[in-house]
């Protein structure tokens, strides 16, 4: 084989490898971020891509953590049903075995909606209005994540288009 | 519920809960066999005969801190407005 005749193959080798990595290079640097802004141009950039990630690791907190890891699904299951009977028996033995509400915690979550906006619209809208004290609450606890329900001892009754007050 | 922290009372901000002892203005809607309060103002306490609303009511400034006898005033003023 002619070194000679090779010389220009070589040469084309190298000029199209030259090229494609000058491709490759553009495209790599021209790459929009995900927020759409400017394509990535700075020298931090730039080096970003020149470190290897693939030995990087998730900092311990960030991991992702799935507890019905190794679960058959029966076992996922029966830890489900195993929770909602550990809220519902709180829910429905809290009080009758003694225990005072006013003693626990409270979370308050906001909503969405924020209610009606004027106490004129809210007296146009009550079935009852009503001055009282709270004598009882009953949490019930079923898995439709029922409300508590309470009673009252009526003293004043303002309002009253559905009937007496219990 | 039970939480992650322990036992707790979880309630809405406009629709807290009501406790024993609560002396209280309920301003109430009957769904089906239920009475509910309106969203945000249905409830009103009383601290010492002082009006406490719910921490998301709207009609916060316009009666908190007011004696009962003054939010049962403007209750009833505002029948028929």
């Amino acid at each position: 084989m002619n070194l000679v005749s090779r010389r220009p193959k070589l040469l084309a080798l190298l000029a199209a490898t030259i090229v494609l990595a000058a491709i490759v290079t553009t495209t790599l640097l021209a790459e929009e971020r995900d927020d759409g802004q400017a394509p990535i141009a700075s020298e931090d950039e730039k080096l970003f891509w020149h470190i290897d990630h693939s030995q990087f690791q998730v900092a311990p907190e960030k991991r992702p953590m799935n507890p019905d890891a190794g679960l058959t699904n029966e076992q996922r299951m029966q830890r489900i049903e195993d929770g909602r009977a550990m809220q519902r028996n709180f829910a429905t033995g809290f009080l009758p075995s003694g225990g005072d509400p006013r003693g626990l915690q409270r979370m308050t979550i906001e909503p969405y909606s924020a209610g009606y906006a004027s106490l004129e619209v809210s007296v146009d809208r009550a079935h009852l209005i009503l001055v009282g004290k709270v004598t009882a609450v009953e949490f019930r606890g079923d898995d439709s994540n029922d409300g508590a329900h309470s009673r009252a001892r009526v003293a004043v009754c303002l309002k009253s288009s559905e009937g007496q007050p219990d | 519920m039970i939480t992650s922290d322990g036992p707790a009372l979880v309630q809405l901000s406009m629709d807290e809960l009501l406790l024993p002892g609560d002396e209280v203005l309920l301003m109430l809607v009957k769904v089906e066999d239920m009475m509910l309060t309106t969203p945000g103002t249905g409830i009103v306490f009383f601290e010492d005969g002082i009006a406490r609303p719910e921490a998301a009511s709207l009609i916060r400034d316009q009666i908190a801190g007011l004696p009962r006898a003054a939010v049962i005033a403007q209750v009833k003023a505002a029948f028929g407005r």
